[in-house]
Parts: C-alpha cells; sequence; structure tokens
C-alpha cells in the first residue's frame, strides 16, 4: 500500500495508512440483504420511522432491526432520497424597491476593484498566463459590470450526487489526509469559482485568504454546505463581487467567497472566459483547478500555476482531490481522468459516453462520479469496474 | 377496552376531529372515530392497553392527513382533488429523485389506480390509502410506498436479469496466490466484520448508510433525526472505535503492530486477495445467521 505524505508535520503516517485503508474497506463492504423477513419494516412503518411516529419501544425495535437489515436501509435510503428539499432562504436585503441599486453598485465595486489591480500590478509575473486568459481578464472588467449577466449558481449540491470539492484542513484535526475526512467534505462541499476577469493565478491566489471556513463538530474544515437547500440562484451584482449566501454559514458550513469580479458556480456564457474550478486537495497547498479542457496545479497554495497535459480535449466539468497527489477529473462525453502521483493523468474507462456533472473520490482508486443526467457510476478499483448505483 | 371496541372518550374524539378538520371533507366524527381507532390498533400492536398511552398517540396522529385520507377512502371528490393536487407534485418529485429517467413515474402513476381503490366483488372500492395510519405525513407515507415500489421492482429484474457490472466488491487477486498475504487479508476482513456487528444499531445504521447505500451526511441526518454536523461527527467516531476495535482484536490475535500493517497492506493494496463478500458469506453460514 502506499504510504500516505506527511502533511505538516503530522507524525501519525501509519495510523493516517490504517485509516485509509479502513475507509476502503468499508466501502466495499457489502451491504447485509438477506431479502425481505417478517421483521422488515413496510412502507408505512419505514414512514413513521422517519417522521418520528413510532413509540420509543417501536424506534428502538426498529433501529435495531435496520440496523442489520440491508432490504430496510434500501427502503429508508431511497426514502430519504425522495426528501423533499428545504425552501431556498430568502435574501434578506429589499431587492425589488430599488431594482436598479443592484446593477450601480455592483459597476461602481468593479471600477473599484479595477483600479486597485491595475494600481498593485500583476501580482504573479513569473507565471506565465495563456493568452487567452490575459483577453479574458481585459474585456471581463467591463463584461463583468454588465448589470444584464444572468444570475450565478452558487452551486447547492444535488442529492445524491456530489459535485466538485474544494477542501481546507482545520488545524483542529489530525492528519489532513483522513480520507474519510476528506470523502464527508465531498459530501458536503461545493465550491467552483469562476475566474473572468483575471488570469486565472491570480484569481485563485486572490481567493485563498477569502475563503471563510466553518468547521465541522469533529474537526473537519467543510466548506459550502450549501448543500440541499438548493438555494442556487444567489445574484451576483454585475459578477463584481463573489456571490454570498442569504444568510450566515451555519456551523458546519462555509462559503468560499471568490475574487473580485469572479463568479461562484456560473455556468460559462458562450463565448466567454472558460469556467474555471478550483480543486483544493486535503493539504491546502495542493490544488488543481481546470478551465475547459485546461488543467493546472499548484503545489504552494494557488500562488504560482503549472500546467499539466491530461491528454484529453474534452471540456472538463468537475474534480475531486482526496489526497494531496489523488485528483479526478471529469468532463463531457463520460471523461474520467485521474492522477496518482500528482503530475501524470490517466483517462479511464467510463460505462457511458454522457457528459458528466460531478465526481467525489476518496483515494487514488474509488470514487463516484455523477452523469448530467443524474445517474451515479461508483468504482473501487480506478474505473476498471464500475456500478451503477 | 376492548381492541376493536372505542379506544377513547367520545369527547377525545371530538377534540380530534375538530384538530384535524376532518368537517371539511364531511367525514363524520363516528367515521373520523373509527379511522383513529384503526390507527390505534395498527400502532399498538402488541403493547398493553393503555389508554392514557392511546390518548397520547391518538393526538400524536397527524390528523388532518388522516382526515383526508379516510375522505378520499369514502369517495369524497372534493378530498380526492384535493389530495391530486397537493400531492401529485410530491409524488412526482420523489419519482424524480428515485429514477432520473422517468421510469419511477410510471409506477407513480400507476400508484393512483390503487390510492383511488381498486373495485373488489363485495366491498365496493379498496383504497391504498387503508394501509395509512396516520404515523406519518401523507407525503411522507408515499414517498415510502414508491420508494418500496422502485425497489422492488428494481429487486424483481435483477433476479430475472443479473446485471453484468453487479459490484466487484474486491477484484481477486490475479497473480501467484500468496498464503500468508491471503490469511492476513483475511483476518482484516474477518474483524471488520465482528468490529461491525458489535456496533450499536443507530452506529451501524449511520455508516451502512454512509458506505452502502451512499447517502449525503444531510440525508442520513434526516433519516436519523440528526444535524448533519452530528452525523459527521458520529461518523468520525464510530470510524475511530471501528479502527481500535480491529487492532484489538487483531492483537489479541498475537499480531504484532508490524504485522497488523502488513494486513491492512495485504487487505487493500494493490491485488488484494480479500474479497469481503465471502468473508461475510462464511461468517453468515458460520452463525447461521449474520449479526
Amino acid at each position: 500500500m502506499k504510504a500516505m505524505p506527511n502533511r505538516g508535520g503530522d507524525p501519525l503516517t501509519v495510523p493516517t495508512d490504517r485509516d485509509a485503508g479502513l475507509d476502503r474497506l468499508l466501502h466495499a463492504l457489502p451491504a447485509e440483504d438477506r431479502g425481505a423477513t417478517e421483521d422488515c419494516l413496510d412502507a408505512e412503518a419505514a414512514a413513521a420511522l422517519m417522521d418520528g411516529g413510532l413509540a420509543p419501544a417501536q424506534r428502538t425495535a426498529s433501529m435495531a432491526h435496520v440496523a442489520t437489515c440491508g432490504h430496510c436501509q434500501a427502503l429508508l435510503a431511497a426514502l430519504g432520497r425522495t426528501e423533499p428539499l428545504a425552501v431556498p432562504a430568502r435574501a434578506w436585503w429589499p431587492v425589488r424597491p430599488w431594482p436598479w441599486l443592484v446593477p450601480a453598485l455592483a459597476t461602481g465595486l468593479a471600477l473599484t476593484v479595477w483600479v486597485a489591480v491595475e494600481r498593485s500590478g500583476p501580482r504573479n509575473p513569473a507565471v506565465p498566463v495563456p493568452a487567452a486568459m490575459t483577453d479574458a481578464r481585459r474585456s471581463a472588467t467591463t463584461a463583468d459590470a454588465d448589470a444584464t449577466r444572468p444570475p450565478v449558481d452558487s452551486l447547492a449540491r444535488t442529492a445524491p450526487g456530489p459535485l466538485a470539492s474544494t477542501k481546507a484542513v482545520s488545524p483542529r484535526v489530525g492528519p489532513p489526509s483522513d480520507a474519510f475526512a476528506a470523502e464527508m467534505q465531498n459530501r458536503t462541499d461545493i465550491a467552483r469559482t469562476t475566474a473572468a476577469p483575471q488570469p486565472l493565478s491570480q484569481a485563485a491566489s486572490d481567493a485563498a485568504p477569502r475563503e471563510v471556513a466553518g468547521v465541522l463538530p469533529n474537526g473537519v474544515r467543510g466548506k459550502t454546505s450549501v448543500a440541499e437547500v438548493r438555494h442556487e440562484r444567489s445574484v451576483v451584482p454585475g459578477g463584481a463581487q463573489a456571490a454570498a449566501p442569504a444568510s450566515p454559514p451555519a456551523a458546519n458550513e462555509s462559503v468560499t467567497l471568490a475574487a473580485p469580479a469572479t463568479k461562484v458556480g456560473g455556468l460559462a456564457k458562450a463565448g466567454a472566459a472558460p469556467v474555471a474550478i478550483d480543486i483544493m486537495s486535503s493539504d491546502p497547498r495542493i490544488r488543481w483547478r481546470i478551465a475547459g479542457s485546461t488543467v493546472e496545479h499548484s503545489t504552494d497554495g494557488g500562488a504560482t500555476w503549472t500546467p499539466q497535459a491530461i491528454g484529453v480535449s474534452a471540456r472538463l466539468t468537475a474534480g475531486s482531490a482526496p489526497l494531496p497527489e489523488v485528483c479526478w477529473l471529469v468532463g463531457d462525453s463520460g471523461v474520467v481522468i485521474v492522477t496518482a502521483d500528482g503530475l501524470s493523468w490517466n483517462r479511464l474507462p467510463f460505462p457511458v459516453l454522457t457528459p458528466l456533472a460531478s465526481v467525489s473520490a476518496t483515494g487514488a482508486d474509488t470514487a463516484a462520479v455523477t452523469t448530467a443526467d443524474g445517474r451515479v457510476f461508483t468504482t473501487i478499483d480506478r474505473g476498471k469496474t464500475w456500478r451503477p448505483r | 377496552m376492548a381492541a376493536n371496541g372505542p379506544r377513547l372518550p367520545d369527547a377525545a374524539y371530538q377534540r380530534l376531529h375538530r384538530d384535524g378538520d376532518a368537517g371539511r371533507w364531511g367525514v363524520s366524527t363516528r367515521r373520523f372515530a373509527a379511522a383513529i381507532d384503526a390507527s390505534l390498533t395498527h400502532g399498538m400492536r402488541g403493547a398493553p392497553d393503555d389508554p392514557r398511552d392511546a390518548s397520547r398517540r391518538a393526538a400524536a396522529l397527524h390528523l388532518e392527513d388522516l382526515a383526508l385520507a379516510t375522505a378520499c377512502i369514502d369517495g369524497h371528490d372534493a378530498a380526492w382533488e384535493h389530495f391530486i393536487q397537493t400531492h401529485r407534485p410530491v409524488l412526482y418529485r420523489a419519482a424524480d429523485a428515485l429514477d432520473p429517467s422517468g421510469g419511477a413515474r410510471e409506477l407513480a402513476d400507476a400508484l393512483y389506480a390503487e390510492l383511488y381503490g381498486v373495485r373488489t366483488g363485495q366491498d365496493g372500492r379498496r383504497s391504498l390509502l387503508l394501509y395509512y395510519h396516520g404515523r406519518s405525513a401523507l407525503g411522507t407515507w408515499l414517498r415510502a410506498v414508491l420508494a418500496q415500489r422502485v425497489i422492488d421492482r428494481a429487486r424483481a429484474r435483477q433476479r430475472l436479469s443479473p446485471l453484468p457490472d453487479e459490484p466487484a466488491l474486491a477484484a481477486p487477486a490475479t497473480g501467484v496466490p500468496d498464503p500468508e498475504r491471503h490469511a492476513r487479508a483475511e483476518l482484516i476482513g474477518q474483524a471488520l466484520i465482528a468490529a461491525v456487528a458489535a456496533l450499536q444499531p443507530a452506529d451501524r445504521w449511520r455508516l451502512a448508510s454512509y458506505y452502502q447505500q451512499q447517502l449525503t451526511l444531510a440525508q442520513i441526518g434526516r433519516l436519523l433525526g440528526e444535524h448533519e454536523a452530528t452525523v459527521s461527527r458520529q461518523l468520525a467516531r464510530t470510524r475511530r472505535a471501528l479502527r481500535t476495535d480491529i487492532e484489538a482484536r487483531l492483537h489479541r490475535l498475537g499480531l504484532t503492530d508490524a504485522e497488523i500493517n502488513e494486513a491492512f497492506d495485504a487487505a487493500v493494496g494493490e491485488g488484494s486477495p480479500l474479497d469481503l463478500g465471502q468473508v461475510f458469506t462464511r461468517k453468515n453460514a458460520a452463525t447461521g445467521r449474520s449479526t
């Protein structure tokens, strides 16, 4: 088994290996499905269990049965997947009375940011910036002030499929490489950043200090757990300011505030700059970002970026980096690529040639990929076999 | 009080009738009392006949939904129309969540015929809503019925034509077999299954929901009535406990730390010989029934 890399003075290399191994074993553990028995919950009892309608003794007995019955677990899981989504939170600011205020403020803010950026000069002059991206930067300061820009999605996670994830590391937790913690973040995290007006390098480096990360009670730092709420349409004034949630992040939530004049989770308009998606690994210094079919890698927290050859030309849509040296990317036409050393990429066979929407990986071999039409495929052997869920 | 007779005083039925706004659908107090009694009889099977407990349970029923279901069973047109308008979107959303390709919508549509009532020889219509007892919201019950149908259909299809890509839980090793490595991996598998079996029911269900059913933390939280953060914390705690238990079991077998590392390596490394499905089957066969 591959040794887990040391992350910032963590001495627990061996236990981390065991944790990662345990995580993989738990994924591979088959469900105990012996078929329906007379003790199994019927739909009425399952609904009552879910809505708290069982007497305490019945609830205890039902839970004891469900814990060991794959049949009932499947029923309850299906019921859980059909749970209606929460009502979108309403914006606290009164938008309607002054419809002109948002674009006006956005324009002003965009100009302020533009002046500030231009005065400060290039922040990473050593980093080569693709010409297309530079052009995008020049044009976007005005383009992003366009108040007619469509609303920006904040990319709430649509259950059950995970979306691209980013990770941050809490100083309170032990090994940041913990695969379990990484996966839990994968299931709660979403952060997509579109960098239109700045070069990617600059956008990412600006974005990093603006991350407002909450800490889960178990010490795992989470991000953008706007999950399940689906209040995806937060209007970003002219794109000049990052999308902010309508309500403050909860204890287990955090929101990635992107660089000035960036969009969060927006879909690129035709002809606009490609959507850049940041994929942070469990080590905050190691991250990838994708824009179109371009992949860049950073080992210094986004200060500098190195383009990587991936061998595919399809548009990439999402990624997941459960470990600093492991990153999965998915894209159009069933493209799934993975790197297990942080450098070289391999394309994996995928059962359907359809656009892929998200990936949630827990290691170099284990990942769940969600197609754009909502199907989920999982692999535990690095794409040799895929199992529809 | 006899199980077949009224379980509550008349005043209680009248209060429940009022609370459930059953009069809106033309459901009489007597008819609603019968529906409540049926619910209590169903919900208190095997429990001692305690009037105070019955009263508490009756008050905890989803009375408005029970009144609506009762009216639908009785063929009240306005109630049925209200039911369709209110619950059809819920059912369709649930169907789409269960099968985004639209396959579950057929089942949802088919449910309406049963909900309206299938004609029987002597009893007239017999509605599926008779199985709704008010212990959950009507919407939750409908989603559960649909989920059950979808699962049953999937199982039936699986039985008829096994999927070619059924889980490759652990690809068997293809190289030269290494008995020692195989034995170590087997030890890990046995220890893992034993450690999972020793977990508390809630912990085990949470773990299965996360790893086997692939639910999100939020979905698990809704199932278990816990906050998402609590689910996260509890899963982390369970996993730590599992690891400790596995290590303790292996230590008791005389394995050193280095050997435990090797065992983990054998179990999850490249070309692992461990097939947890087989370990599971062997354990079940040995115990007659799994824990």
